[in-house]
């Protein structure tokens, strides 16, 4: 095990060219984000913004900003139709402090598109101005104005990174709370379960960058600064009783991603709970890889998770 | 049990892990793993079982012979190794182990309690791994699973590299399953194997589609390569108990003359939508995690059921030599699969 940044093993021969470059590049480009909270969201939207002007060039949508149980968020439409009535609700990443904005379209427009279907983006409070559980009471707020006009069956929940999380939470919450559960959820590079084993251990190694660079865990995250990693509403893969109660559930992580050990070791778990649980491992993709939306492990992201909810979801 | 009495097994099954690992084909020694990157050694997640944990803590720290002894002695030290892990499994899953020979071919059929004969029912093919070169799982793949599904199982005891190289293994393991389906329709047929049987398992399915032969129920497909032209990340940082220099040589013994591009022997390379539903199996300190996961995403892009469970910071095919709940449960997730599609209530 190395401290520092080392020789970063090739890319297999299956990944493909325009991710090879990709995470070359992102190497080669390693900088330490700014230190102050604003700052911190200032660098990220930057880098959002622009990856959300190709998403665009791709992926035909409306975007209309309103609000759901007074909480803001981002309707997202094809311009192709929908499919049929049922709908998601993404939960963008940013480790619950930045990833509002344009992070949380890369993550809507493109599965609006390809699963054609409305997807609704939610601006949940972000830490460290607002700790758990506020962005899970901001997604349940939007949740129960929904159910007012449809079945939950027809709503899916999807997020990567902290939104895997927050998605894990919030099914936890209702599963708790004996409230009508979503048709389907799909977590990526993150899952209600805390970072660790052998993903976590290799993923400086494998991603060319120094161990501190690395999130050590989640419970460090400022969200959860006062919230109590053994509560299973924080960390419901911990607790066999809640697993057992969550919908059909979609797992995708990518084997230099430092959560992929995290996820094969929720979906196994919710594999012996009875769950129907399905996990996609990507050869070489890096944790979030698909917000490079032009990438073809990107796209067969989208595809993936367009079946999954079209398989799952009762419109 | 004394530490005298584990000694043997454990050393066992480290070779058998280092000859399970000899499977994985000739593009390793691009990215071989230094000994400060040998991820047996790391420390181990407490999401392990405290099991697990002590199992894997002890084939980690066996020592490993180096060099390698003479083909003759491993096959030998790994007979007897499956016959000493197999006594246990026998008294708790109540089966019984035949010797048979089934179109010329030699099996081993374990019959659940109560299952006689073959008859016309649903049946499993095991394939069993060992890097082509052994039997490191005939005994241990299939009693567990007879077990647990209530179904027989014909683990083919095929011809092994290198005095018999591509395609001998394939073609018997052929002529058990044509002799099978005689007797019954494909569908009543589920094809599994472990590391080099997996492999097999999958080339088999290709001849099968080559041939525009109907295809079995189910495919169990754990901890194999389904590309031997390719390699992947986990060969980055998974171990090579033997060091590199006799990987490339040991799988040729298999491969043989033929073109690592073939479609029969590396099925990827030729046409996978017709393979039926498909369990993959891996763990992340197996070297061949990779080319199970890249096997899985590309049956699931052509519309194949394909389903892959990973199980963090265990050993490649460790339910074949590691009596611990990890292994119980990923054969529980086999049994149960297979089941569900050979034999559908």
């Amino acid at each position: 095990m190395s401290d520092g940044p080392g020789t970063v093993p090739p890319m297999a021969d299956w990944v493909s060219e325009p991710a090879r470059r990709r995470f070359a590049a992102s190497v080669e480009g390693t900088a330490a984000p700014p230190g102050s909270v604003s700052e911190l969201r200032d660098h990220y939207d930057v880098i959002n913004s622009r990856r959300l002007a190709l998403a665009l060039q791709s992926f035909a949508v409306d975007i209309e900003q309103a609000t759901l149980g007074g909480v803001p968020v981002a309707l997202v439409t094809p311009k192709t139709g929908v499919v049929d009535d049922g709908i998601l609700l993404c939960l963008h990443g940013g480790g619950f402090t930045w990833g509002a904005g344009a992070g949380a379209l890369i993550e809507a427009v493109p599965i609006a598109a390809t699963a054609r279907r409305l997807v609704i983006a939610i601006d949940y409070r972000l830490a460290p101005e607002h700790l758990y559980p506020a962005a899970i009471d901001d997604v349940l707020a939007c949740y129960d104005q929904l159910l007012e006009q449809r079945p939950a069956a027809s709503i899916g929940i999807y997020g990567c990174s902290a939104g895997g999380l927050l998605a894990a939470q919030t099914v936890a919450r209702l599963i708790r709370e004996r409230r009508p559960l979503p048709g389907a959820i799909a977590m990526l590079h993150a899952a209600g379960l805390e970072l660790g084993g052998d993903s976590l251990a290799l993923a400086a190694a494998l991603n060319g960058v120094a161990r501190v660079d690395i999130p050590p865990s989640l419970r460090s995250l400022p969200f959860l600064a006062e919230a109590d990693p053994a509560d299973p509403l924080v960390f419901p893969g911990d607790h066999p009783g809640i697993l057992s109660n969550f919908p059909s559930t979609l797992l995708i992580s990518g084997s230099r991603d430092f959560a992929a050990s995290s996820l094969a070791t929720m979906h196994r778990r919710l594999l012996a709970a009875g769950v129907h649980a399905e996990f996609v491992l990507f050869d070489g993709m890096w944790h979030a890889h698909h917000v490079d939306t032009d990438l073809p492990e990107a796209r067969e992201t989208f595809d993936i998770m367009t079946r999954f909810f079209a398989s799952h979801l009762t419109a | 049990m004394t530490s005298i009495k584990t000694r043997t097994p454990l050393r066992a099954a480290a070779i058998g892990l280092a000859l399970a690992a000899t499977l994985a084909g000739p593009a390793i020694a691009q990215t071989v793993a230094t000994p400060q990157q040998n991820i047996l050694k790391w420390p181990l997640p407490d999401t392990l079982s405290p099991e697990g944990k002590a199992m894997a803590t002890g084939m980690a720290n066996a020592p490993t012979p180096n060099p390698m002894p003479p083909i003759a002695q491993q096959r030998q030290m790994l007979d007897a190794m499956q016959s000493a892990m197999s006594a246990p499994l026998l008294k708790r899953y109540g089966v019984r182990v035949e010797a048979a020979v089934i179109a010329g071919v030699p099996v081993r059929i374990v019959f659940p309690a109560g299952v006689t004969a073959l008859g016309k029912g649903a049946v499993l093919l095991n394939l069993h791994g060992g890097g082509f070169q052994f039997d490191a799982g005939s005994l241990t793949e299939s009693i567990p699973i007879a077990g647990l599904t209530g179904l027989p199982v014909v683990s083919v005891l095929y011809r092994l590299a290198p005095e018999h190289p591509f395609p001998a293994a394939l073609d018997d393991a052929f002529a058990v399953y044509q002799a099978l389906e005689k007797k019954r329709p494909a569908t009543k047929i589920a094809v599994y194997g472990t590391s080099a049987g997996a492999v097999l398992s999958g080339e088999l399915i290709a001849k099968l589609t080559a041939l525009h032969r109907p295809m079995p129920a189910a495919l169990g497909f754990f901890s194999g390569s389904a590309d031997i032209s390719k390699h992947g990340d986990s060969e980055s940082w998974a171990p090579l108990p033997t060091g590199d220099a006799t990987l490339a040589g040991s799988i040729s013994g298999y491969v043989g003359k033929t073109d690592p591009v073939d479609p029969i022997l590396s099925p990827l390379q030729g046409e996978i939508a017709h393979f039926p539903p498909t369990l993959l199996v891996s763990s992340s300190r197996d070297i061949l995690l990779s080319d199970t996961a890249i096997f899985g995403r590309a049956l699931l892009e052509k519309g194949v059921d394909a389903r892959l469970v990973v199980f963090d910071a265990l050993p490649h095919a460790f339910w074949t030599y590691m009596d611990i709940p990890e292994s119980t449960q990923a054969q529980t997730l086999m049994a149960d699969f297979l089941k569900k599609r050979v034999a559908p209530r």
